[in-house]
């Protein structure tokens, strides 16, 4: 029985939306707004991903050799496929990790570089019409549009009592009533999803080509049909506890401006506050100035070694150049106390540059990690958050380009700044080469995120989202069981 | 002349009639209390972001200037020549372009050349992710979405919701003129409306003054002035908006339902849509795609200038540096290094010529799909006022051009004084670099030039006229469908 009373509601439902057009409506602008969205960030990735092939190919025909990393060396980020899920901040990531200077045998200082620029200035100021953001606008609007006078309208057309006048439970018709507008708006979406996929395809991108790019669609469209199911719970919440679908709207309609844009925003400026932080222009300019010191004195110890050194203190540089020439023993030793502390500067140096980096990594991720917190408190934010990371663009893609920029690092010192020996007098340095000019240079790869990663960074939004749907669905079940019908 | 006053006193009786309900329906009062929170919330959070966007622009400023000093340290340090971009102190009007536009200018030089390449970076941009993932909290935000909300609510019934309620028909049955109902009602609504908004944004500026110094101008009030004017206009648009679908529908419900939709539309959909339509009408390459052409173009000058010198090389052996005494071997060089140089030059004067080539036909083609996406986006009022409050505040496309410029002219200063005289010769099996200028003069520094606000001000013009106009054809609109409604 309660099972034909929840088909006969639920079909009810269905037809009096698809009536009153606001299915078709929702349909269309799914039908439109999917694929046209998929097919302008597939061809915006496209001529990233085209020009990051060719930023490689140049670097890789310049940097044959080891010896030609000594004056440059860049690792080259490639741009995530699935930026059609969502752009994120894919926009401000660096697009490679770049030496600052020569990489001489105190170190290499290594920069993030963003070569994308500001071209059209409009995509930064309107937003980018991805995946996500369409769910996040237009599809909670829709459910808001779908559930506003669910409970409310027909209170006011005096519909409800005459439901109830038959033995029809309240649970059921409130579950049918979620379950329909749910179904008609995750249908607009899935059918506009599947264009959406077809236009990829016709542009040559195959979702369906390997799972590194199919799981994330498969779980990125599972997130759009658990935003949907909270949107649409929020909206027969708020129904249930209006007296009229007028009151209904214009609350939901606040509800929506606090959640998806009050909230956010505010948690962002709040953890600037709390937590402040320097810029990572400063961090670098402190670690330039601290190198630049520690060289400096370093440059202060080896004159001073020279000054009071028994045999070199007396010669000029050209006296100092020939004994070298005819190989006086006298300059192996001081090449080799030179040396000496020039090792000792250099774990000096990295020791400070680690430092520093350890303590703007701990300030920084403190501060974002209060700012998601605190936004956490917007289910809108929770899906933004939890769809951009399934698509590689959201906020752990920094910690990658950290790990990258590490293992950079490493690889330069290890292959050039141990073997560069110098030899200093006076206030001259002669380098002497003792990098392989005929090693051939090894590939940088950029080390992208694996699924396992893009899940890790997802699963605790996609979690909580659910979270405030089941809320959400509770808060109007039991608001419905108690709804004054009068 | 008995009419004239007639008609003066039905204007006035409506005018206060709405205004009464306003203040007993506790509208006026709840749009009141809103502003005055989120307004000063807003323009203190704002101030907060820029306080540190500032802060950190004086230190990075600060570092630099006590590191490279001279025009030496440019040379032989770490880094090239820096000149930094000072965030706006309007930013708290619109945010617009600011995390994304370029922070610092930066040269590139390679050892074997005597020129060097600017750099624009984004350092910032890493810093403020969450914030570029969330948007501003800044007046045009406010304005786009909390006050357009706020003037569809109080004009989707001013119509259909009096219908509704029968109090229409009863106003119209009396010897009313349709005309005085529209134009009080409309009159009483707004000012309900604008009060509380100016009062929140008084408040907000009152409890902190904008910043001179940033400003873009000598004083910073022609741009906060301006500011709020775009903003009042853009208030209006969307209460005119609401005022024509009330008088076109017969339920206060729809007329609701029906102007979601077009906030929607005119909100998130068609600004986006109008950079999708541009990217078809107007193309033009990304400016990675740029950077890769003139490497591919530098490479290629460096490989054929290098081939020349090798030449040189072959046909005049010079015997290496180490093996003699430093001051002879230079001696024994100076007509090499004289041959050298007039190849490395020759080179280089081709360089710039091919590089200057590819950067007009990129900025041409660029600049072509700004002004198409510019006048294709203005179909929205949204986009009209969002790019005016860029600009205004001085976080917009003209911000980009000014700091381009001058990161321009300040890598022609540092080509003319430093790197030019930077002389690099290579021989058989090594190289040699000296430097013919002097290496404790001062390091140049990038001058900081302001956009005057009598180009911004024309700049905006036309979205300005644009604002206008949207109001006039709503409220004409409006005007025309009240005076036919059907109160039954």
């Amino acid at each position: 029985m309660r099972h034909s009373t929840f088909g006969t509601i639920f079909r009810k439902e269905l037809l009096e939306n698809i009536r009153n057009q606001r299915f078709l409506l929702a349909l269309g602008l799914c039908v439109v707004l999917i694929p046209l969205g998929f097919a302008v960030q597939y061809t915006d990735y496209a001529a990233k991903d085209a020009a990051y092939r060719d930023a490689v190919r140049t670097f890789e025909d310049g940097h044959k050799t080891l010896g030609d990393f000594v004056q440059s060396a860049s690792m080259f980020r490639p741009p995530s496929p699935l930026a059609p899920i969502s752009t994120g901040v894919e926009a401000l990531l660096p697009t490679s990790i770049d030496t600052v200077g020569f990489v001489n045998e105190s170190g290499a200082t290594l920069g993030y570089v963003n070569a994308n620029g500001l071209g059209d200035p409009f995509r930064f100021l309107y937003g980018p019409l991805d995946l996500a953001t369409i769910a996040a606008v237009v599809l909670s609007i829709l459910a808001v549009l779908f559930v506003f006078n669910g409970v409310s309208g027909e209170k006011e057309r005096r519909t409800l009592a005459q439901v109830f006048s038959n033995a029809v439970p309240r649970s059921t018709l409130i579950t049918a009533k979620m379950a329909a507008a749910f179904a008609l708006i995750a249908a607009a979406f899935l059918v506009g999803l599947l264009l959406g996929v077809l236009t990829l395809a016709l542009q040559g991108f195959e979702v369906w080509g390997s799972s590194a790019t199919l799981v994330p669609f498969a779980i990125a469209t599972g997130a759009v049909l658990v935003y949907i199911f909270v949107m649409v719970n929020l909206g027969l919440l708020v129904s249930t506890r209006a007296r009229s679908s007028l009151s209904a709207m214009v609350t939901l309609v606040m509800v929506w401006v606090a959640l998806f844009m009050l909230v956010p925003k505010a948690a962002v400026v709040a953890s600037k506050i709390v937590r402040p932080v320097k810029s990572q222009q400063v961090v670098d300019l402190e670690k330039s100035q601290v190198r630049a010191q520690l060289t400096k004195e370093s440059g202060g110890e080896i004159d001073k070694m020279r000054k009071t050194m028994p045999g070199i203190k007396d010669m000029t540089m050209d006296a100092f150049f020939k004994a070298q020439r005819e190989k006086n023993p006298l300059i192996d030793e001081y090449q080799k106390k030179q040396d000496e502390i020039m090792s000792a500067y250099n774990e000096r140096i990295d020791g400070e540059m680690a430092k520093l980096d350890t303590l703007y990594g701990t300030q920084r991720d403190g501060q974002t990690r209060l700012a998601r917190n605190l936004s956490r408190l917007s289910p809108v934010s929770c899906f933004l958050h939890g769809v951009t990371e399934i698509a590689g663009t959201g906020l752990a893609e920094v910690g990658r380009l950290k790990e990258n920029r590490t293992a950079l690092t490493s690889l330069l010192v290890n292959e050039i700044s141990r073997k560069i020996k110098s030899l200093r007098f006076e206030n001259t340095t002669w380098g002497s080469d003792g990098v392989d000019n005929e090693t051939p240079a090894p590939r940088l790869v950029y080390k992208s995120a694996t699924l396992g990663d893009e899940l890790a960074g997802a699963w605790p939004d996609m979690a909580l989202l659910f979270f405030y749907g089941i809320l959400f669905f509770a808060g109007a079940y039991v608001s419905f069981l108690r709804y004054d019908l009068r | 002349m008995s009419g004239k006053r007639d008609r003066d006193h039905t204007f006035r009786a409506i005018f206060r009639k709405e205004l009464l309900e306003g203040f007993v329906t506790r509208r006026f009062l709840a749009v009141l209390v809103l502003c005055l929170i989120v307004f000063p919330v807003g323009s203190y959070m704002s101030r907060r972001d820029y306080q540190s966007r500032l802060q950190n622009y004086q230190e990075a400023q600060r570092l630099y200037e006590s590191t490279k000093k001279t025009v030496g340290s440019i040379l032989f340090q770490t880094g090239g020549a820096k000149g930094f971009r000072a965030p706006s102190g309007l930013s708290f009007l619109s945010t617009g372009l600011e995390i994304v536009l370029p922070d610092a200018a930066e040269t590139v030089k390679k050892y074997n050349t005597n020129y060097a390449d600017m750099r624009l970076t984004n350092g910032q941009g890493l810093d403020n992710l969450y914030g570029f993932f969330h948007g501003p909290l800044d007046l045009s935000f406010l304005v786009t979405v909390v006050m357009t909300f706020l003037a569809l609510a109080f004009s989707y019934n001013a119509v259909s919701g009096e219908k509704e309620s029968g109090t229409l028909g009863l106003m119209l049955s009396n010897s009313v003129l349709r005309s005085r109902i529209v134009t009080a009602k409309a009159a009483a609504q707004f000012l309900m409306l604008v009060v509380p908004f100016l009062a929140g944004v008084a408040l907000s500026l009152a409890l902190a003054p904008p910043p001179a110094a940033a400003a873009g101008a000598a004083s910073p009030w022609p741009a906060v002035l301006t500011a709020v004017a775009f903003s009042l206009l853009t208030i209006a648009v969307f209460f005119n908006l609401g005022l024509l679908v009330s008088s076109l529908t017969r339920q206060a419900v729809t007329s609701i339902v029906v102007l979601l939709l077009v906030w929607t539309a005119l909100f998130a959909v068609v600004p986006r849509l109008s950079v999708i339509a541009t990217r078809l009408l107007a193309p033009a390459p990304s400016e990675q795609a740029f950077a890769q052409e003139k490497a591919r173009i530098r490479l290629a000058n460096e490989k054929d200038c290098e081939a020349e010198v090798d030449k040189l090389i072959k046909e005049n052996p010079i015997p290496q540096g180490r093996g003699n005494g430093y001051l002879e071997w230079q001696k024994l060089s100076a007509d090499f290094r004289a041959k050298q140089d007039a190849i490395r030059a020759k080179f280089q004067g081709d360089l710039m010529a091919a590089v200057d080539k590819a950067r007009q036909t990129y900025e041409r083609k660029r600049d072509a799909q700004i002004r198409t996406s510019m006048l294709v986006s203005r179909v929205s009022p949204v986009s009209c006022y969002v790019r005016s409050m860029a600009e205004i505040s001085g976080t917009g496309w003209l911000e980009y051009k000014r700091f381009t410029a001058a990161a321009d002219r300040f890598l022609r200063t540092l080509n003319d004084q430093v790197y030019s005289k930077n002389q690099f010769t290579r021989m058989e099996g090594g190289a040699m670099m000296s430097f013919t200028g002097k290496a404790t003069d001062p390091a140049p520094r990038m001058p900081e030039v302001r956009i005057p606000f009598g180009d911004v001000a024309r700049d905006v013009l036309p979205d300005l006229v644009l604002l206008l106009l949207f109001n006039a054809l709503f409220f004409a609109g409006a005007f025309v469908a009240f005076l036919r409604y059907d109160p039954r």
